[in-house]
């Protein structure tokens, strides 16, 4: 059973009576505990076909199934409650929030998930430490070096249990160590589980991935 | 979920500081309008129950007036201009309030002119307030003396030469400790004997009584005020229950000794206790309804300020609630945090608002109070719920565009606006 099903999506923009084609026909089956990488040069539409994937940005055309379910007919309720229990996401740019500790900006999808004071405490420390930044949850990003940053939106990425986690370029602002340190930390969460759909033009990061699908000009190769 | 969302507003809040004070200036100064009304409004309401407290229900006044034409409030404004032009009506007699005492429904009654003179008593001088009276006006107005008494209708008619002195006046002639009774007062270089000291009253009808020199009304016309007409009459009815038959017959009488045929041209008004009441009553509401209309002003424009520096924080923090969409919070949770947010901004400035009101409300009753008048500082729970609750809403009703707005922005574009 495929966890992601895409039928013939596409997503297009409007400028006017020009329509520009970000993806196109896109027809795609992901399976639970997946490793991906989505491959590209930029421009190549592939962060759109992971913010669909995502349930971030809705389809112009064609239909979405998620664990069999036709998500192109949901509600903007219903696609929050989604990306908040069913997907992990980290960014490139990482997205903490500056005026919150490590801890607390973890925390953030758990307050969503109505999940009570003392347990989101806990979680969150258990994710801070798999990640290994158990000694900084009272730091604020800006006390923190890239690497740590990223490690912190993981471990926000994680908390709600999700199911799939994407990552949109999660090594594109970072030195080679780094992201070697968090594409390691990528392909444990796979081991124990976790389907990962990474977005990267980068072939050292890629190579971490089990299935790599290539988009050029908005069509899967 | 509710409180960790509230903490965010909070914090929103506590990182401008200076502009979430700001913001609140408009509802500070409406919701201290608000609360100086309610609270000077009863002030006032108290003030002027006590000040009248003396007027009771039999009682009617009969005043001059200059005749015109046009509705009643009309008629007294002209009136009041006429008479600050120098107009004065003389028509009014003793005789008529003679003649009026002789109605059926008619228990006593009393005329009345007022004056001002100069009084000395040895090297002591006091400029005062006259109060030419009937004899009855003792029991009428229920007066209550710290030394002998008040004059009679027998030495009012035999232009005796007495007086009754209020106790400021006693005071500044004689001293404060003294017994002036049997002692010449001069005034208008005749010499008059005071025969009563009137109880200290502080001010009624918005006068201070106790600057008031009682003299008796015909022998004040002959030979104080130089005049022999009488600017009007207090009447004490038996039943009050036929006051509107008691006012016709008064109307009817005072028009055939004056010679009026057109009640137009009357040359006097009867007013009861419900006509002082109303005028009290259109005055109050008036200075009411003004400045409500104020506050509403500046609670409209105070609202508006809210929700300016709500837009403005939207776009602020517009990469804050794309992250926050982005991990899953419902519409609902961000439209909540922000209108919350504008809530707390608009309660903020309620509280000071209503600090201040109260804080204004209570020198303005200090203030009277320090000039005799019996103002009292009137400040209830209902007040501060009711202005407490304006604010509340004014901070959900302009603070909901602005949520709306960040709560339908489209997670991804929003993120990329960082």
């Amino acid at each position: 059973m495929a966890l992601i099903e895409l039928k013939n999506v596409c997503k297009s923009y409007y400028s006017g009576s020009l329509e520009t084609k970000a993806v196109c026909s896109a027809n795609l089956k992901i399976k639970s505990g997946e490793f991906i990488a989505i491959m590209g040069p930029s421009g190549s539409g592939k962060s759109t076909l992971m913010n669909i994937m995502g349930f971030l940005d809705v389809p112009t055309r064609g239909r979405y199934y998620f664990e069999n379910k036709k998500v192109t007919s949901f509600d903007e309720d219903s696609l929050a409650e989604i990306r908040n229990k069913k997907v992990g996401f980290v960014f490139q740019f990482f997205y903490l929030l500056p005026r919150m500790t490590a801890l607390d900006n973890v925390k953030i999808p758990m307050i969503y998930a109505d999940v009570k004071d003392k347990e989101q405490d806990k979680r969150a420390r258990k994710a801070l430490k798999q990640v290994g930044l158990g000694h900084r949850m009272k730091n604020r990003p800006n006390e923190l070096s890239g690497g740590e940053q990223q490690r912190v939106a993981i471990a926000r990425a994680l908390t709600n249990n999700p199911k799939i986690i994407f990552a949109d370029e999660p090594t594109g602002n970072l030195d080679s160590v780094s992201a070697k340190e968090i594409m390691k930390i990528f392909e444990k969460l796979n081991k124990e589980g976790k389907t990962i759909i990474l977005v990267t033009h980068d072939s050292k990061t890629a190579s971490y991935a089990k299935r790599k699908i290539r988009l050029k000009d908005g069509l899967i190769q | 979920m509710i409180k960790q969302i509230s903490k965010m507003s909070m914090n929103a809040l506590k990182e401008n500081p200076v502009r979430s004070i700001l913001t609140t200036l408009g509802i500070i100064i409406g919701t201290a309008i608000v609360i100086i009304v309610l609270s000077v409004g009863a002030g006032i309401k108290t003030l002027i129950l006590d000040q009248i407290t003396s007027l009771t229900p039999e009682l009617l006044y009969v005043e001059i007036r200059v005749p015109s034409s046009g509705t009643r409030f009309e008629k007294e404004s002209h009136t009041a201009q006429s008479l600050g032009a120098g107009v004065q009506i003389t028509t009014m007699k003793i005789k008529d309030v003679e003649d009026v005492l002789k109605l059926q429904n008619i228990e006593s009654g009393y005329g009345m002119a007022i004056g001002q003179s100069k009084f000395t008593h040895g090297s002591n001088e006091e400029t005062a307030m006259i109060f030419a009276v009937g004899s009855e006006y003792k029991d009428v107005e229920g007066l209550k003396f710290s030394n002998g008494g008040f004059f009679t209708d027998r030495e009012d008619k035999a232009l005796e030469q007495v007086i009754v002195i209020g106790s400021t006046v006693k005071e500044r002639l004689f001293g404060q400790n003294s017994n002036p009774i049997g002692q010449k007062v001069k005034v208008n270089k005749q010499s008059f004997e005071v025969i009563g000291v009137v109880e200290e009253m502080g001010t009624r009808y918005f006068l201070n009584m106790d600057e008031i020199v009682y003299i008796p009304i015909q022998t004040a016309q002959k030979k104080v005020l130089g005049i022999n007409y009488i600017q009007a009459m207090a009447l004490k009815m038996k039943d009050k229950n036929y006051m509107e038959v008691t006012v016709e017959q008064i109307e009817k009488l005072l028009r055939k000794n004056h010679n009026i045929k057109d009640p137009e041209k009357d040359d006097f008004v009867v007013r009861t206790l419900d006509d002082s009441m109303e005028i009290i009553d259109t005055v109050t509401n008036g200075i009411s309804i003004l400045l409500f209309l104020l506050a509403a002003i500046s609670l409209v424009v105070g609202g508006v300020g809210i929700m300016n520096v709500m837009y403005v924080s939207v776009t602020e923090r517009t990469h804050e609630i794309g992250l926050k969409k982005a991990v899953g919070a419902a519409p609902a949770a961000i439209k909540f945090q922000f209108i919350f947010e504008a809530v707390l901004i608009s309660l903020l400035g309620g509280i000071l608002g209503v600090l201040l009101g109260a804080g204004i409300s209570w020198l303005v009753s200090f203030i009277a109070n320090l000039v005799n008048f019996e103002w009292p500082f009137v400040i209830s729970s209902f007040m501060i719920i009711f202005a407490l609750s304006i604010s509340v809403i004014l901070g959900i009703t302009f603070g909901y565009a602005p949520a709306q707005k960040a709560a339908s922005l489209n997670p991804i574009d929003a993120l990329k606006s960082a």
